[in-house]
């Protein structure tokens, strides 16, 4: 039987959604999925073991399960994820946009009673009070995975009250409930002030609140930026206004909010993708390989560096020429600074390159030379992953980056955190998070950092 | 620098502070009666001349409170400019934290004491209160306290790790207090 010949997929990796930023960004990055597969995100149904075989191959049962047949024998493709907001109405305007994907209806989602008022502290009390303790979220678990969850992809926003404080609290709980096996994999995405509608300095503290956390309990914290993803959005406007978005089925009515992230959003979804891609099509690379990979660095977060940032070739010499084209896009801003300045003598990357045919020694000193160029890093701390490019889709490369260029810029904000805290520390205090706390949180924060 | 003379830093600054407090009450009451001022003056101009006598103003709160301002901006200027030195002394990278090399066992945690017994109870109590601790300082698995340092490990020489990034975290945190406003590139 043909079925039996596909590689037997990892463990499932669910896909928790937290706020309206990470909700965005999960249901974008499925959509992408689902569209590298082939299928059709409003309605992907499998029409036999040909079908079949093609999914598993690609991202395998692990972000996607196989749902209850409906008549003439499709199958429905179901996304392992789970939106969570204290607001209900990000993950019901996705569950009913896309009622067909989200087959397992409110299963998908967790609600709250309503904003979290941009506290981080607020969030996370109301997480223990409204999601924790209202909702069995283990047994949510199980119905979208009734196979052991492996790990779990986890988008948010830093500087809200709901996504960052909800993600902390749900790092937590998987750490303490998921007996150590359970792999985190958290995307907290940077606000950009002044554009994004944060409050400087709540947003400080929730993200350094969130960083200790992700410090704590991510085995594999990636940092995005919203100025770069801004600024790499209106570059290659052109690009990815030609690719399908969670966005173009929303109600028009509805869209206020969701349209200027757009395009935004489509550039973690692909390198969310990727990084899904790495250990679901590559059989000697699993999930868990990220965490040792990170284990003894300082800081332990990394950053992404997406060639090109909207995919078009799939064969490996195309795929570079993204460089000379200036098609690629680093996710993280440095204010201006030189990263290459900054990255420290144990730099170390992840190369995770998706490409059609063979990758061969010229070409990987080629693209060894390019990443060293911007990021200096030793040969021997860079790791090659490869995933096999399948059907016509388009390929990439996801660098992974883990070095200290990253420093100055959460040091700074630290430091607003810092100077805020006396103003704001009443608000905080009345749910729950102390001096002590805050300033603890700091601390190892400043030092991981610095 | 070390731990010693931080402790005579902590002295001054406490001292300083302890100053400056009964200063600022001073001051306090004597811009309250100066506040009172024109009405008691009023009224004993009109008591002097019902009496019939020449009145004076003998009283010198003007003047007391000018020097008490004086003495209070003083006072501000040499805390700020302690307070500077003892941020500066903690967060300099030769600061010695002269602690015993071999730690003791107590309850489960390592505790590493301060040299020859000697205790510094004014340092441990500025930095708690610079950082915005209380006093014996936290920091899972440490606690400073001003008798030593108590490590909640199992390993010693995983207790002298926990020990030196707990002191580096602290070092770093009020050097950052002390750095200039980030220049931010808009």
């Amino acid at each position: 039987m043909a079925l039996e010949r596909a590689p037997i997929a990892p463990n499932p990796v669910i896909c928790a959604c937290f706020g309206h930023c990470g909700i965005g960004i999960g249901a974008e990055a499925y959509r992408w999925m689902l569209m590298d597969v082939g299928a059709d995100p409003r309605r992907p149904v499998l029409k036999g073991e040909k079908e079949q075989m093609i999914v598993l191959r690609r991202y395998g049962s692990t972000v996607l399960r196989l749902g209850v047949p409906y008549k003439k024998a499709e199958i429905p493709l179901v996304p392992r994820a789970l939106l969570i907001d204290l607001d209900p109405r990000a993950a019901n305007l996705i569950l009913q946009s896309y009622p067909e994907l989200f087959t397992m209806k409110d299963k998908h989602a967790l609600y709250g009673m309503g904003g979290a008022a941009r506290n981080w502290a607020e969030g996370r009390s109301r997480f223990r009070d409204e999601i924790e303790t209202k909702y069995d979220v283990q047994r949510r678990f199980e119905e979208l995975s009734p196979e052991p969850v492996r790990g779990f992809n986890v988008p948010f926003a830093m500087g809200g009250g709901t996504g960052g404080a909800f993600a902390s609290a749900f790092m937590e709980h998987v750490r303490n409930t998921g007996g150590g096996t359970q792999v985190v994999a958290t995307f907290g995405v940077i606000p950009e002030f002044g554009w994004d509608p944060v409050i400087l300095g709540p947003a400080s503290i929730s993200i350094i609140m969130n960083l200790d956390y992700q410090i704590k309990y991510s085995d594999t914290p990636v940092l995005i930026d919203n100025k770069a993803l801004r600024h790499l959005a209106a570059r290659f406007g052109e690009d990815l206004s030609k690719r399908t978005s969670v966005v173009d089925e929303l109600p028009e009515e509805l869209e206020i909010g969701w349209r200027d992230y757009r395009n935004m959003n489509l550039i973690p979804a692909h390198m969310i993708s990727m990084f899904a891609a790495s250990f679901t099509r590559e059989t000697e690379w699993d999930m868990s390989n990220y965490r040792t990979w990170l284990a003894s660095s300082k800081p332990r977060f990394i950053y992404p560096w997406l060639i090109p940032v909207v995919p078009r070739e799939s064969e490996i010499d195309g795929i570079l020429k993204a460089f000379a084209e200036a098609r690629d896009g680093v996710l993280f801003d440095f204010e201006g600074e030189e990263p290459r300045r900054m990255v420290g003598e144990k730099s170390s990357a992840c190369v995770l390159v998706k490409a059609r045919g063979k990758f061969e020694h010229e070409q990987r000193e080629a693209l060894r030379r390019v990443i060293k160029d911007r990021f200096p890093t030793e040969d021997k701390r860079i790791i090659f992953i490869r995933i096999p490019c399948l059907g016509k889709e388009p390929g990439g490369i996801l660098v992974l980056l883990n070095n200290k260029a990253i420093g100055n810029k959460i040091l700074s904000i630290a430091k607003e955190a810092e100077e805020a805290w006396d103003g704001y520390k009443s608000e905080y205090e009345r749910w729950g998070l102390k001096q002590e706390e805050f300033k603890q949180s700091l601390i190892n924060v400043v030092n991981h950092f610095s | 620098m070390d731990f010693s003379d931080l402790e005579t830093l902590a002295l001054r600054l406490e001292d300083d502070e302890e100053k400056l407090r009964q200063v600022e009450a001073e001051l306090a009451w004597v811009k309250e009666e100066l506040k009172q001022k024109p009405k008691r003056d009023a009224r004993e101009s009109r008591f002097a001349k019902l009496a019939g006598y020449q009145w004076k103003d003998e009283s010198d709160l003007i003047r007391r409170a000018k020097a008490l301002e004086e003495k209070r901006v003083t006072l501000t200027n040499d805390l700020k400019a302690c307070s500077l030195s003892f941020m500066e002394g903690f967060s300099s990278k030769d600061l010695t934290v002269p602690l015993e090399p071999k730690p003791s066992r107590e309850s489960g945690a390592f505790f590493f004491s301060f040299r020859n017994g000697v205790t510094y109870p004014r340092t441990v109590r500025v930095i708690s209160r610079i950082i915005g601790l209380s006093v014996p300082i936290v920091l899972e698995p440490v606690t400073i306290s001003e008798h030593g340092v108590k490590v909640a490990e199992e390993d010693q020489y995983l207790a002298k790790e926990k020990v030196v990034e707990t002191f580096e975290g602290l070092e770093k945190t009020l050097a950052l207090k002390l750095k200039q406003p980030f220049r931010r590139r808009l």
